[in-house]
């Protein structure tokens, strides 16, 4: 990169991705990040305003917090319809994305300077009560739904409101695939102020980039060549592309061109924009998926009532100890500032 | 005259013609069994002792190589059997091969019964029966997984024939998660336990059937005091099989599940794939697997033993048979 003059330009701290232990180790192509997306058509409906306000004594606004957010789905949840509250994913797989979110922007993070998971706090409590309120707003079958299912709900009008992958952005915006397009708003996920002050935390997992295998007997070409993929020009042309390739915004000059902007529409590079500003990691550190699949083994017995909500952190942490003991304390004492590094610089994105 | 010494033979002893008889079998087996004994002792024992290996190191992807790894002894082991989440992982394991294979066996069995006499058409019903076990599993896991919908096509038909709305969440309830999948591996694997048991009501002797109808046994006691008992050794071997098919069950498990909703669907072969490739935590998942593998051996070891006892007591029948 040095020698080519090379700089990943990328919205926020996002270039630290492709980080670790201060050694870049990809280049970006896809900007993987939770948008918060909302229907438009159903909020601005004067009849919707009215009851909204009558009921809860205050007008329908773009939701600041957690709490915000569910009181919206329960108004809008409308099963009956065919129209639920949340399409966020709950199943064991993918749920525990959206629990990061619930949980930095709470203040938490889950480890302290000694590696010893710092789950079972008040914000690890907040993150799993707001993680398991909102099934009284989701499909029945959500506990089962990936992608796959879950999609065609958003983009076919029976969802209200959600946190998404930026990517379905485009996917609600295409008249050959979608029943909703022009229907849906975006912009910055909610937040939390149970720290005290107001955090927003997005979540950008999982992540796309080019990485160069040490094994290859032309290193230095295919870097030159991933450099020249993570060019504007190009990187444009690859995450505008809605037929070919699941890639997302992440390039500053992508929000300004012309081709992302008509793919993603400007309401969504904005809120792209915003919440890459904000973006936070899974567990970036040796041992994630192990991490992680404790976690939402844990999360999602709670959610399908297998265990009750107190034990989550609880066994979660016993399970992170085993893990930290297998797999060496100082060895992940060394990751950890390569994670810390990652986290957003901003608690509100400018 | 002369005397003719006599030569009492014992009758305890073989004669020349029945050990010439019992060599030219022991040499035909040792012809058709010793190829492929070769072939899985080159491919599999070398996997088995690498495996063994990794169970007593320490060794996770990175760690570094793997011929650095650390010595563990038995730690490994002890760790895996007294982890809770791997014992009731195996507990998921019996409960779903335990059932899938009586199922399999039941409706196999009873489907072998209506047509195992040969009847016009015979050919074209095989075939139906036959297809589910030539589909590709994964095929399975997805078909089902849209004809389970919560509003799908099973609730459907079954609320249309019940009279009033079923709304089973086949897919995402957690209580019910592993029973949809084993009747799923049921519809997949019953043609096995058809073919098998076809195959051994075919080889029964004739003679006890037509004895037992000329004394005028009737079909149900025909089938529960001739045929049953004869069957005994195939039926055993019939459920060993299936028994330990179901217990290595994957693809559906993990393509509609991935061990959800919660665990409920955790089995042992889905609890190692997470071990081995989502933790790479190479040494555990060795020693999973070799335990698993200890497991099978004893259970496969009780069936030998009772198909042995099984096979002595039909030979003491015919052998009692001939010399009437």
């Amino acid at each position: 990169m040095e020698k080519a003059d090379f700089k990943i330009d990328t919205i926020g701290n996002y270039a630290s991705f492709m980080k670790y232990k201060g050694e870049t180790y990809g280049i970006p192509t896809d900007g993987n990040v939770h948008v918060q997306f909302m229907r438009e058509d159903m909020m601005s409906d004067p009849d919707n305003m009215k009851r909204f306000e009558d009921k809860n004594g205050k007008p329908i606004a773009w939701p600041k917090t957690w709490e915000d957010d569910q009181q919206l789905m329960e108004f809008f949840n409308n099963p009956d319809g065919e129209v639920w509250g949340s399409a966020n994913l709950r199943n064991r797989a993918n749920g525990v994305t959206w629990w990061y979110m619930y949980f930095y922007s709470a203040g938490g993070f889950p480890f302290d300077d000694d590696m010893n998971p710092t789950l079972n706090t008040d914000a690890g409590n907040y993150a799993v009560e707001t993680y398991l309120k909102v099934k009284d707003v989701s499909h029945p079958e959500a506990p089962g739904w990936g992608t796959p299912q879950m999609i065609p709900r958003i983009v076919g009008g029976n969802a209200f409101a959600c946190q998404y992958w930026d990517g379905i952005i485009a996917l609600a915006e295409n008249p050959e695939k979608s029943k909703t397009v022009g229907k849906w708003r975006y912009g910055l996920v909610p937040g939390s102020t149970l720290s005290g002050k107001q955090i927003y935390r997005s979540v950008s997992s999982p992540l796309g980039a080019l990485l160069i295998n040490r094994h290859s007997p032309r290193k230095e070409q295919a870097a030159y060549w991933a450099l020249w993929m993570g060019t504007l020009g190009n990187s444009a042309e690859i995450v505008s592309d809605r037929a070919n390739t699941f890639h997302d915004p992440w390039h500053s000059g992508h929000m300004d061109s012309e081709v992302v902007r008509e793919a993603y529409t400007p309401g969504g590079v904005d809120a792209v924009a915003t919440n890459l500003q904000v973006a936070s990691p899974p567990i970036y550190m040796t041992g994630y998926l192990e991490f992680q699949d404790a976690l939402a083994k844990n999360l999602s017995e709670a959610y399908v009532g297998q265990i009750s909500a107190s034990d989550v952190l609880p066994r979660t942490e016993d399970d992170w100890n085993g893990i930290i003991r297998r797999t060496g304390k100082k060895r992940l004492q060394d990751d950890l500032a390569s994670y810390k590094a990652v986290m957003p610089t901003v608690d509100e994105p400018t | 005259m002369a005397q003719v010494a006599e030569t009492v033979i014992p009758s305890d002893r073989p004669s020349q013609r029945a050990s010439s008889h019992r060599r030219t079998v022991t040499r035909f087996k040792w012809g058709v069994l010793g190829p492929f004994l070769l072939v899985m002792g080159a491919v599999l024992l070398p996997v088995l002792f690498v495996q063994l290996y990794f169970s007593f190191h320490s060794y996770t992807i990175y760690l570094g190589n793997w011929w650095e790894a650390e010595f563990a002894g038995v730690d490994i082991f002890r760790d895996v059997l007294t982890d809770p989440r791997f014992g009731w992982a195996i507990v998921r394991s019996l409960l779903f091969a335990t059932g899938s294979t009586f199922g399999c066996f039941i409706i196999g069995f009873a489907l072998a019964l209506l047509m195992y006499r040969p009847f016009p058409g015979q050919a074209i019903y095989y075939i139906f029966f036959i297809l589910p076990m030539l589909t590709v599993p994964i095929v399975i896991a997805y078909t089902g997984e849209m004809l389970l919908y919560q509003n799908g096509p099973i609730n459907g038909i079954i609320s249309s024939v019940v009279g009033y709305d079923v709304n089973t969440q086949w897919l995402t309830n957690a209580n019910l998660a592993l029973t949809t999948v084993m009747l799923m591996e049921i519809w997949n694997w019953t043609p096995f336990t058809f073919i098998v048991m076809m195959a051994g009501l075919a080889s029964l002797p004739r003679e006890p059937l037509e004895a037992a109808q000329v004394l005028g046994a009737n079909r149900w006691r025909i089938f529960w005091e001739v045929q049953l008992p004869l069957l005994r050794p195939v039926i055993l071997l019939a459920l060993v099989l299936r028994f330990l098919e179901a217990m290595a069950e994957f693809p559906k498990t993990w393509s509609l599940f991935q061990g959800g909703p919660g665990s409920a669907t955790e089995t042992v072969p889905v609890y190692i794939f997470l071990t081995t490739w989502q933790y790479f935590d190479i040494s555990r998942g060795a020693a999973m697997s070799y335990v698993v593998m200890v497991m099978m051996i004893f259970i496969v070891l009780g069936a030998i033993r009772i198909l042995r006892r099984e096979k002595r007591t039909l030979d003491r029948m015919y052998e009692r048979g001939e010399e009437a």
